[in-house]
């Protein structure tokens, strides 16, 4: 490969900093020789493939890890060095600007979950038609545009993680996740992976494997799916 | 909305519905960073409780060069490497083995399973706690180079290095469980 005049990065530069590219948390200048070093060479473009398919998995290992238990929070204020167990405050008893805060983060927290799923499915069916899904698919740094369109922790139903194949044709897309009753409920996060939640309650495990068996099989459209908590 | 460094400023000054809200809005991301390097549901809320005391005693001494959530984050990463070298000194309980031994398939089940993202997370828990933790941070968490660098107290070329190596030995681990993606 020739050099590019403005190119600062050796070969092997790119390649340790390919996963930061991965997740957008390179410069602008960094973004635009890595690109470079991306179209020339064929062997780096298959690490970015094999750098976002390890990014799904890593982000499903972490979300099958379940929430510590709701009495943490208590136990921790109970235990805070330099507070009286009888001056230990709750949110009702708080004060105003503590309070607001409370109440602002749960309700920023709820909010998602306030959408139906027909308004989730029509926003997921217009993310889909904005584009190809490569379009959407595209680096942070050089789109940034990320849906939230539905869920909340009241939402029933089968959340997956999945990665769409690149030029997957999006009326397809929207033709299967209809007859399987699935809608987009956020993404794309950088790499590609958007959440998608399937049927409107939740089923036992072996349903489960055979909604993500069912979506595994669509290989011209799906990349790589992984159930989600 | 109240930002993350105010927080910890009211915190400084003893404000406990300020730590409730932090708690809330880091506690999920801090326990499964938590639970992914020390392998054990239980004791990571504790380990992560202690690191919000730990934010509780020292919100005073935060200085504002990293974001809050990359603060908590190192404090996580020392009480969970306290917790290990505790742990060494105990001999190792039943149910962490039987644990441990049902994590890590052999390379003859992986082949077996014939789905790649089922395969690159068997894959994923067979590498050292220092490769696993530094992807997660990678992929999970997002954070930077100079951020990694702040959680782990390492330079930022091992910073790069060690994950290159951890994406390397990954995909020796695929290799030898039958896929092959071109590199290394």
């Amino acid at each position: 490969m020739s050099k590019h005049p403005n190119d600062r990065l050796s070969r092997a530069e790119v390649e340790l900093l390919l996963p930061w590219y991965a997740t957008g948390k390179v410069s602008a200048v960094e973004a635009e020789e890595v690109r470079r070093h991306l179209e020339a060479n064929a062997d780096l473009r298959a690490q970015l493939l094999a750098i976002d398919d390890d990014r799904l998995v890593s982000i499903a290992a972490n979300e099958d890890v379940a929430a510590p238990s709701s009495g943490a929070i208590d136990r921790l204020m109970d235990d805070l060095p330099g507070v009286s167990k009888l001056s230990v405050q709750t949110p009702a008893t708080s004060t105003l600007s503590g309070l607001l805060v409370w109440i602002e983060d749960a309700l920023r927290a709820l909010t998602p979950g306030r959408l139906g799923m027909a308004a989730a499915g029509l926003v997921g069916l217009m993310v889909l038609q904005a584009g190809i899904i490569g379009t959407l698919v595209s680096r942070p740094d050089q789109s940034g545009a990320v849906y939230e369109v539905a869920g909340g922790p009241e939402a029933k139903g089968v959340v997956l993680l999945v990665r769409f194949v690149t030029d997957a044709p999006v009326g397809e897309v929207a033709k299967f996740l209809e007859a399987n009753r699935a809608v987009v409920i956020s993404g794309p996060e950088t790499g590609g992976v958007f959440k998608v939640r399937v049927g409107t309650r939740d089923l036992p495990k072996d349903d489960q494997d055979q909604i993500v068996d069912r979506f595994k099989e669509q290989t011209s459209l799906i990349r790589m799916v992984l159930p989600s908590r | 909305m109240v930002d993350d460094k105010d927080l910890l400023r009211r915190i400084a000054s003893g404000d406990q519905p300020a730590m409730r809200a932090l708690f809330a809005r880091h506690h999920l991301r801090v326990h499964r960073f938590v639970v992914r390097l020390i392998g054990h549901e239980a004791n990571a809320e504790d380990v992560t409780n202690e690191t919000f005391l730990g934010v509780w005693r020292n919100a005073s001494g935060y200085d504002g060069r990293a974001a809050v959530s990359t603060w908590v984050l190192s404090i996580a990463h020392n009480k969970a490497v306290s917790f290990l070298r505790k742990r060494r000194e105990t001999p190792l309980d039943e149910d962490a083995a039987v644990r441990i031994a049902d994590d890590a398939d052999d390379p003859e089940t992986m082949a077996s399973k014939a789905d790649k993202g089922t395969q690159i997370r068997s894959c994923m828990e067979r590498l050292s706690p220092d490769h696993r933790q530094i992807i997660d941070l990678v992929y999970y968490h997002e954070k930077t180079i100079p951020e990694i660098s702040d959680v782990l107290g390492i330079p930022h070329g091992t910073v790069k290095t060690r994950m290159f190596y951890a994406r390397k030995r990954l995909g020796e681990h695929l290799r030898a469980a039958g896929v092959d993606r071109g590199w290394p």
